[in-house]
């Protein structure tokens, strides 16, 4: 049986993509693709949703787009870590690190009375 | 910020943006059709499938593109403000590789916007302030008004019978009432001081709509004749006498031998009812309701209209009371009107269109200055042809270069404003500690925001008249021709010299006007300076010598004669270097008159407005002497001429010839009001000559003179006079010395020559003559420059010609002729234009003008032959330069 879908989480997408994007330049459909691999197609997220949180990254300055050819050989829009978002994706991935780890322990405790 | 290895070279238009987004969105829904395609769906059913995997592809194309369109908008912004810094910094590394350039444009600006500045600063804290009380534009002065000889009406004080008749019967104004400020003596352990005091009525508080900062108004019961004496301190004096100290209250200050217990402290500011000299103490208005005293003038009155009033209508109502109390009291009222006036108009109605016309004048000089800079650019623009050719081979739009240029001249401006800035401080500092009292509300200067908006408007203004020319050429130009022509734009150079002519000939005309306004008021102080006075003025001093008369220790004005005046007197008389000394109620050409009306005895007269009417003047003996004004007629007052012997009067020959045309004066008798054993007749024992006892400009009026020995409370404030060998002012010590034997408490003030007191009198012309003559003076060097370095440029913008006609035999001499005829010819088209301007703007003078009429000739002829010649001269400096050119460098030069 295959294991339930997960939603992405409020605030955690702008984390995903940084961390997609950490391995080169993509477009969106490539984006998404990588991120239901790497999470073995259980990330349940609408194709849609992406797109603003694109531009608003890029207007945030964490990713920049440029416009190329798709291996499909059709005109896509790039986008790429810059500086900045590489900075953030280390601080973000440490502290979604940390805060898990919190919460795994919280729930890990046992009651004792 | 670091734009990146991906950022777009070119950031989209705001139409293209929403494409864009579309185009990304697509590509994402036909790759997933593609997908579904591939694993066999047909065409059809694969696209909708992807279009309905995609999900909300309307609500995301929205947010991408309001997303993107801010962050576009953003971007545009952030490299405007780039492309600014980055111009700022150039310009500033520009102008410093070029100094010489750049500190003659910074000063010639300074020297054009600094009176600007000086005279908006002065402006400003005299006119544009606002009047320390609230709603100030309901205030009204009210005078009242008496029929002149020449059948207009005089506006004087008002009597105090009147004042109250007024208040109480005005159904439009709430009235106030102040005595003129005079003079108290202080005593207290650091010595004696002259304090400025004014007495005013409990009502002025209310009708200024102010409070005492400190303490309270007086009350109405303490503004009645022998009423307590209390006090409210000055702000100002209030921080130099006591610290500040806010325990001051019911303390006391000991004014002319009487404690007086303070009651309060006004706010800053107020000098009220002075115009400008500030008033270190108000004291209640104390005077008896004596019906007699309705012929007695002495208030002013000051109004607040009551609330939806007008000044027309209050004026309508004031005339009804005048007509009624005309009709009650005939004798005193007798075709006596009233005049309202604004308060601010009353205060400052006088020097504003002298401030204007200062600020009007002071525009020329920026004008000038304007012209010199654009001027200077132009010449430079022409060097930097090569450097704007580069720029817009490199893509660099219009608008760019433009604006490239125009921040370098804003740089200039705002370096010239700093520094005019600190010239105008140092100017409006000398003019204030100079001339501040003859400036109404002038000794409080305040810089506000006014004249912060007023320096960065000149700034902005500035930058467009001299820079807004040389940046449009520059964007303009054209960049093959000028890289292919080696950086000489031959074609644009002439249209340039054009424009650079033009100005010099605006320079020479504006130039002109300034020169003549400064020349009519010369002329004026020249024939003020020059008009017999009627006094001999040289080696004299004087010196104020209010005494308490009144309190213990002078009780009556005999008291003062025989114990204070009389040995005084003889004491300055001891001194050695002193020759004469004598006293007057009201110094010359210093203070305003007390005059009145009068009889001759044995003559009848059918009203009021008939009899004789004269200024009125108490003097002792020696105070003739000591200005060597001739006893022409009979004998000097005397000694002898005391309270129980017979009344005398002198009187002037203007007088004489008034009264007595066909006889002798001497022996007749005048009278006062109906004669009786209180009011005796007075005889006349002598006629002296007549002095310019008003101003110099206005010819000398009918005069009487009274013997200090039979006056009254004139003699406590009286000037001393004294005539000295040597220089008066070494004499103060001395004079002082002799005064503090006779009363050890006795202060001693305004000490000044009579040549001093002469002066003082036409302050206000020489502050108006000093002022347009520096700016004039101003406007004759930048106008210098200005010729001087357009003809220089010229010269070496022709070398190559001058050299062809050298070597083709032209002789040297005429070369230069045509270079010097270069600059008169442009100087000549300048005077044409500024002669007839001049002409017609010298009538905003004429107010203030004596002895010169607006149009004098020869005043226009002067300084038209000035400039004139001042065109030739510094035409002729680069002509020389003709000299040094060897024919065949410069026809090699290209």
């Amino acid at each position: 049986m295959p294991p339930t879908d997960v939603e992405v989480r409020q605030g955690t997408l702008d984390l995903l993509v940084l961390k997609a994007l950490s391995r080169g330049s993509m477009h969106g459909y490539d984006i998404l693709e990588w991120l239901r691999r790497a999470t073995g197609d259980q990330l349940r997220l609408e194709d849609a949703a992406l797109y603003p949180a694109l531009h608003r990254m890029e207007a945030r300055q964490l990713i920049a787009a440029e416009w190329g050819l798709s291996a499909n050989n059709r005109r896509a829009r790039f986008y790429c870590l810059t500086p900045e978002g590489r900075t953030a994706l280390r601080a973000e991935a440490a502290s979604w690190r940390q805060y898990a780890a919190l919460v795994a322990k919280v729930l890990s405790a046992t009651h004792r009375s | 910020m670091t734009p990146g290895p991906w950022r777009p070279e070119k950031p989209p238009k705001p139409s293209d943006v929403r494409r864009d987004v579309d185009d990304e969105l697509q590509f994402h829904v036909e790759t997933l059709a593609e997908k579904h395609e591939r694993s066999g769906i047909p065409r059809e059913e694969a696209r909708r499938m992807a279009a309905k995997e995609f999900g909300n592809r309307q609500d995301a194309t929205e947010a991408c593109v309001d997303i993107d369109r801010a962050r576009l908008e953003q971007e545009r912004r952030g490299v405007w403000f780039e492309h600014l810094v980055r111009d700022v910094t150039h310009g500033t590394r520009r102008l410093r590789q070029s100094p010489t350039f750049t500190l003659i444009t910074i000063l010639t600006l300074a020297l054009g916007i600094g009176p600007m500045i000086a005279i908006f600063s002065l402006l400003n804290s005299v006119l544009l302030r606002p009047l320390p009380f609230p709603h100030a534009s309901e205030l009204v002065v009210v005078r009242e008004t008496f029929p002149l000889s020449n059948g207009s009406h005089g506006t004087g004080s008002v009597s105090y019978p009147n004042y109250l008749d007024w208040k109480a019967q005005s159904t439009t104004l709430d009235l106030s009432a102040a005595g003129y400020p005079t003079n108290a003596n202080l005593q207290d352990a650091s010595g004696p001081e002259r304090l400025a005091v004014a007495a005013i009525d409990s009502s002025v508080l209310p009708t200024l709509g102010i409070q005492p900062a400190l303490g309270r108004n007086f009350l109405t019961e303490e503004c009645r004749a022998s009423g307590p004496a209390v006090v409210i301190l000055s702000d100002a004096f209030w921080r130099r006498r006591f610290n500040a100290d806010p325990t001051v209250l019911s303390r006391t200050l000991v004014l002319d031998d009487i404690a007086q217990t303070i009651v309060g402290v006004m706010p800053p500011d107020v000098t009220y009812p002075s115009r400008g000299p500030a008033i270190d103490v108000w004291r209640p208005l104390q005077v008896p309701v004596d019906p007699s005293l309705r012929g007695s003038h002495f208030l002013f009155v000051l109004g607040r209209m009551k609330p939806g009033q007008t000044v027309e209508h209050a004026a309508a109502d004031m005339r009804q009371i005048a007509a009624r109390l005309e009709q009650l009291y005939p004798g005193p009222q007798e075709k006596r009107g009233v005049d309202l006036t604004r308060y601010d108009e009353y205060l400052v109605g006088r020097t504003r269109p002298q401030l204007l016309v200062l600020l009007g004048a002071a525009g020329f000089v920026l004008l000038i200055a304007a012209a010199n800079a654009a001027s200077l650019l132009l010449a430079r623009a022409g060097t930097r042809e090569r450097d704007v050719a580069v720029l817009a081979a490199l893509g660099a739009s219009r608008a760019r270069i433009a604006q490239q240029f125009l921040i370098e001249s804003l740089l200039l401006s705002a370096a010239g404003a700093t520094v005019g800035l600190v010239l105008a401080r140092f100017a409006v500092r000398g003019i204030v500690g100079l001339v501040g009292g003859t400036l109404p509300r002038g000794t409080i200067i305040h810089d506000d925001w006014r004249v912060i908006a007023f320096i960065w408007g000149t700034i902005v203004v500035t930058t467009l008249l001299f820079g807004i020319v040389p940046s449009l050429r520059a964007g303009r130009s054209n960049a093959q021709r000028s890289l292919r022509d080696g950086g000489r734009g031959s074609t644009g150079g002439r249209e340039r010299s054009m424009f650079r002519n033009t100005l010099v000939v605006g320079q020479f005309a504006l130039s002109l006007v300034l020169l003549a306004g400064a020349g009519l008021l010369m002329r004026t102080l020249v024939a003020l300076l020059s008009t017999d006075t009627g006094m001999s003025t040289a080696h004299v001093l004087t010196l104020r010598l209010p005494v308490p008369l009144g309190s213990p220790r002078y009780p009556t004005p005999t008291d003062v004669v025989t114990r204070f005046y009389g040995p005084m007197l003889a004491g300055v008389r001891a001194i050695p270097g002193v020759e004469r000394a004598g006293l007057i109620n009201l110094l010359p050409l210093q203070e305003s008159g007390s005059n009145g009306n009068f009889d001759v005895v044995g003559r009848t007269y059918a009203s009021v407005s008939e009899q004789p009417f004269a200024e009125f003047r108490v003097v002792s003996p020696g105070y003739f002497a000591a200005l060597k004004i001739p006893v022409v007629h009979g004998r000097d007052v005397a000694e002898g001429d005391v309270a129980t012997s017979q009344p005398v009067v002198l009187i002037n020959d203007v007088a004489a010839r008034q009264l007595f045309p066909h006889e002798a004066a001497v022996g007749r008798e005048l009278a006062f009001g109906p004669v009786g054993p209180t009011n005796p007749a007075v005889m006349i024992v002598g006629v002296v000559g007549s002095v310019r006892q008003a101003r110099i400009e206005s010819a000398p009026a009918a005069e009487l003179y009274f013997p200090t020995g039979q006056a009254g409370r004139v003699l406590a404030n009286m000037s001393l006079v004294v005539r000295v060998t040597g220089d008066p002012i070494a004499m103060t010590r001395a004079i002082e010395a002799a005064i503090r034997t006779v009363d050890r408490f006795q202060p001693v003030f305004g000490v000044f020559t009579m040549a001093d007191v002469v002066d003082q009198s036409i302050a206000d012309r020489e502050l108006y003559f000093g002022l347009l003559g520096a700016f004039a003076a101003i406007a004759l060097i930048l106008a210098m420059a200005g010729i001087y370095g357009v003809i220089a440029y010229s010269v070496t913008q022709r070398t190559k010609e001058f050299g062809i006609r050298l070597a083709l035999g032209s002789d040297l001499g005429r070369v230069q002729r045509m270079v010097v005829w270069q600059g008169g010819r442009l100087a000549l088209a300048g005077l044409a234009i500024g002669v007839p301007a001049a002409y017609l703007l010298a009538g905003v003078l004429s107010a203030v003008l004596y002895g010169v009429t607006a149009a004098d000739p020869l005043t226009f002829a002067s300084v038209a032959g000035l400039l004139a010649v001042v065109s030739l001269v510094a035409s002729y400096l680069p002509a020389r330069r003709v000299m040094r050119v060897d024919p065949i460098i410069a026809m090699r030069a290209e």
